[in-house]
């Protein structure tokens, strides 16, 4: 027992006076060091901070360039979008005008055919009542003629009118002459 | 022998006329045509009958019912009523060149002007001057726009 504490002991003190001399040369190396554990942290500390910045750097690129990437992508699918849409109005309205057009000329057309045929008709009209009326007329001189020359005329005895009958009844001798022979028969 | 029939005779009642006169003539008359009536002296007289005989006076009366029958009738409106001889005149006309038994019925009717209308069974024939001038009253109407 008593052994190994001895044994323990020495390595102990081995091993302190090794750390020591480590110290010591340490010490000697970097004078101004500070110590392990507040190197470490302060180390710790810069690294991290630089980490930082490196990342925050890198991330701030990253985001700038997504940024970028996205701001350039919306605006292309914006642009690609709105050109489609605008394209899609032009079409429907270059449509919509050329039927409208076409309809209007349609209509013009239906409308100068209509009125062709309009004027036909009341060009026909006109005629007719033109007719009508100059027909009126004439039978009505006609009548006031005859009417004046039955006055004139009296009553014209056989001798008188004798002429006019018997070249009436040549006239239609043959006419007479089938007929009562067809009603004999 | 067919006879023919006066143009003085232009009417159904005048044939029918001279049938009874024929019919009644007496036997004892027959060889005295101046004793005849007088309508069937002017028949004799068309027809150059000196004399009656029974055969003849059937025969006659035979003809004159025929007449009477089957002859055409002609209906006749003319402007002015025409005299006795106007109408022998004119059924002379239609005897000779329509019928040679035509008997003729006329009226009158003055707003003809002048013609006539002359009816058959089946036909009219409108020859008056009237109808002729309304026919023609578009010459009238020609000559009134040329004017």
């Amino acid at each position: 027992m008593d052994l190994i504490i001895l044994v323990v002991g020495v390595f102990l003190a081995v091993v302190a006076v090794i750390f020591g001399l480590l110290i010591l040369v340490d010490k000697k190396e970097k004078p101004e060091q500070k110590s392990t554990a507040e190197l470490t942290s302060a180390k710790a500390k810069q690294e991290f901070d630089a980490l930082l910045v490196k990342q925050t750097a890198g991330l701030e690129k990253s985001l700038q360039n997504n940024a970028d990437k996205i701001s350039k992508t919306f605006i292309s699918s914006l642009e690609q979008v709105t050109k489609k849409q605008l394209d899609e109005f032009s079409s429907a309205t270059q449509t919509i005008l050329k039927q409208t057009v076409a309809d209007l000329q349609a209509t013009a057309k239906e409308n100068t055919e209509a009125t062709k045929l309009a004027h036909s008709e009341l060009h026909a009209l006109t005629e007719s009542a033109k007719q009508e009326v100059i027909k009126k007329v004439d039978t009505q001189v006609a009548e006031i003629m005859i009417g004046y020359m039955a006055d004139i005329a009296g009553n014209l005895d056989y001798q008188q009118q004798k002429d006019y009958l018997f070249s009436s009844l040549e006239a239609n001798k043959d006419a007479l002459k089938k007929d009562i022979e067809a009603s004999v028969k | 022998m067919s006879y023919r029939l006066p143009n003085s005779f232009s009417s159904h009642q005048q044939v029918e006329a001279l049938l009874m006169s024929t019919q009644q003539l007496k036997t004892t008359d027959y060889t005295t045509p101046q004793n005849w009536p007088e309508n069937v002296q002017e028949f004799a007289q068309v027809n150059t009958l000196r004399e009656m005989t029974p055969a003849i006076n059937t025969k006659l009366v035979s003809f004159l019912k025929s007449v009477l029958v089957s002859s055409p009738q002609l209906s006749l409106v003319m402007a002015s009523m025409p005299t006795g001889d106007e109408i022998t005149e004119l059924t002379g006309w239609f005897r000779s060149h329509v019928h040679p038994q035509a008997v003729l019925h006329i009226a009158q009717n003055s707003d003809l002007i002048a013609g006539c209308i002359l009816r058959t069974d089946s036909s009219v024939y409108d020859l008056s001057l009237r109808t002729s001038l309304f026919d023609n009253s578009h010459k009238l109407a020609e000559r009134l726009q040329h004017a």
